[in-house]
């Protein structure tokens, strides 16, 4: 009987019932859409950080770092076994490390910087992702473009350095940095052409997204770095991405405080929706209050059917707001890392929203049941 | 049966004290069909309540089978309107959106007693000629027949007093006829009745009458009988 009441209240306040399901719904298409979209918006700004490849330079505090972006001759060393160490220390943020080491040297009458490259996955890590430095066998040697074309190479040329000859593999397209005058060559092969055996100039790294924000990442990667690494620092090359992370951040802020106003508004549509029923129900109250049923069946009966009608709007909200992010985000996603797709672990959070929304908004319109005095209402002639 | 000794009700509205009962003494016997009446304003309907454990009264107590009601809680004053009462008004105050059936059927409901409802719901219902408009809504019913179904509620569960405020007061004669016939037959089978009434029919029908003066029995006291 319990349940047939309720099914009867709800149908025959039907428009009252479709009002707040409607509002409760379009709080958690917002709030399914918006998540959605963020979780594959990160993992598209994850892919973006990749193909702009390493975006970590760490080196000693004591380098100079005129020294380290000029290439001199001056510049400090320090042994290639840290990257290593790096790689095992899962704490830190980054990951995909590169050994670096760096010297001018004459080739052909020409000077190219001669940049030894060792890839150093961590452990957790598979397969190397994205655009990141790709290791060199033994012989084989990666141009940049002003290298190639001032030693007039391109792929399948051999380059002689120092006695060792080297096969040219790949020549990378211009970038206008310093990387455009690199022949990168195996890290063993490199050490032993300029003598210095077991040695690197500094460390490439990237850092994941994997702890956060962007800046969330930076800042734990920093903590852990000066707490595991003392006497090395690094310095960020990702101003790009930064700028990106921040236009994200603030339209996420803004889209939530826009969900926000509309949760406030949900419940004020509900409260509302909820005095008016209490109001418009008191004669039944009152007969049924002097029938004996008791002021815990009649909360119960207005509780129950609101989380009901939370509970389908729950589920009618997901279902809208996951289709329109599958419809919609996929269109403007500037990199896909997979196919934007339901996240079926929002439908248990969206429930407990949908829920508490519920609850919350009743507070008000249960106070004023309990508070209804039956006699003046029997007494209404 | 039921006792209401000394009882007075003094309302404060609007800042003003308005004393709707005075020291109000009243025995109801078992087989009582009691009639109240007085004009408006009386007292009628709050000494109704009272009665009925709606409505503390401000001193005095009201006894059922010799327990102070008001000094039971709130849930337990609930139980003894549910197993002991049934309670009828002018405005019916059906509930709009259950069938006729299921407003019948309300206090069987409440009572626990689901088994067999429906065969007593519907034998009450031929009684009171409505049994074909079980499957309708109160506002597909005339005004006669929701009376007929708020008297089906008021009785289906078998109360031992029915209490009744101006039950005939919005009908036309057929239909105050059948409810006062209703009534009549109900009491007859050993069911307590408390009306308070305007109407001349029911007020005949009654084996006591009392008339209420502003808020104080006028003549005889609860306890004298006119047959």
């Amino acid at each position: 009987m319990f349940f047939r009441v309720l099914i009867s209240q709800a149908r025959y306040k039907w428009v009252v019932t479709l009002l707040v399901g409607l509002a409760m719904t379009c709080l958690v298409t917002l709030y399914v859409y918006l998540n959605n979209t963020a979780e594959f918006a990160n993992r598209s700004m994850q892919l973006v950080m990749k193909n702009m490849g390493h975006n970590l330079l760490i080196f000693p505090d004591r380098a100079d770092l005129q020294d380290l972006y000029l290439c001199r001759d001056s510049q400090v060393r320090f042994a290639d076994e840290v990257t290593r160490q790096m790689s095992d220390s899962l704490a830190l943020s980054s990951r995909y490390y590169v050994s670096v080491l760096q010297e001018r040297v004459g080739v052909d009458g020409g000077k190219v910087l001669l940049t030894g490259i060792e890839p150093v996955a961590r452990k957790d890590e598979t397969r190397e992702k994205g655009n990141m430095i790709q290791p060199l066998a033994d012989g084989q040697a990666r141009l940049g473009s002003e290298a190639a074309r001032l030693l007039q190479k391109q792929v399948g040329d051999s380059v002689d350095i120092r006695g060792t000859e080297f096969r040219v593999v790949e020549v990378l397209p211009p970038k206008a940095t310093i990387d455009d005058c690199r022949m990168y060559v195996n890290l063993r092969q490199c050490q032993q052409l300029i003598d210095a055996a077991g040695q690197i100039n500094y460390i490439l790294a990237f850092l994941c997204l994997h702890r956060g924000t962007l800046e969330e990442s930076l800042e734990s990667q920093e903590a852990e770095l000066a707490a595991r690494f003392p006497g090395f620092r690094q310095i960020s090359r990702m101003d790009v991405a930064q700028g990106r992370s921040l236009a994200r951040t603030t339209t996420q802020k803004s889209l939530h405080s826009l969900l926000a106003l509309v949760a406030v508004v949900t419940v004020m549509v509900i409260a509302v929706a909820g005095l008016q029923e209490v109001h418009d129900r008191r004669h039944e109250t009152g007969i049924l209050l002097a029938m004996g049923v008791s002021h815990f069946y009649l909360v119960g009966l207005y509780l129950v059917k609101i989380l009901a009608i939370a509970a389908l709007a729950a589920i009618a909200g997901f279902l809208l707001g996951s289709t329109l992010a599958v419809q919609l985000t996929s269109s403007f996603l500037v990199v896909q890392t997979r196919a934007v797709e339901f996240v079926w672990s929002h439908l248990p959070v969206a429930m407990m929203l949908t829920a508490t929304v519920a609850l919350v908004a009743q507070i008000v319109p249960v106070a004023k049941l309990l508070t209804l005095d039956p006699n003046a209402i029997l007494t209404e002639q | 049966m039921i006792q209401a000794q000394r009882v007075s009700k003094i309302y404060t509205r609007s800042g003003a004290r308005v004393r709707a009962l005075a020291d109000v003494d009243l025995t109801v016997e078992r087989g009582d069909f009691l009639i109240i009446h007085g004009s408006s304003g009386s007292g009628k309907t709050t000494l109704l309540l009272t009665l009925g454990g709606m409505l503390r009264p401000t001193s005095g107590a009201v006894l059922f089978q010799g327990t102070d009601i008001y000094s039971l809680t709130t849930g337990k004053r609930a139980e003894y309107r549910r197993r002991h009462l049934g309670f009828m008004f002018q405005k019916f105050f059906l509930v709009p959106y259950l069938t006729a059936s299921d407003n019948i059927r309300f206090p069987l409901v409440l009572r626990g007693t689901p088994a067999g409802s429906q065969e007593r719901v519907r034998e009450v219902a031929e009684r009171l000629r409505i049994d074909q408009r079980l499957n309708h809504l109160p506002a597909q019913l005339s005004v006669g027949e929701q009376q007929r179904v708020a008297m089906a509620r008021a009785i289906v569960a078998g109360p031992d007093v029915i209490l009744a405020d101006e039950p005939t007061g919005n009908l036309d004669r057929e239909n105050r006829g059948i409810l006062a016939q209703f009534l009549r037959d109900e009491n007859r089978r050993g069911r307590t009745v408390v009306v308070v009434t305007h109407d001349d029919d029911l007020i005949r029908l009654g084996n006591r009458n009392i008339q209420l003066v502003a808020g104080r029995l006028d003549g005889p006291r609860g306890d004298d009988r006119e047959s």
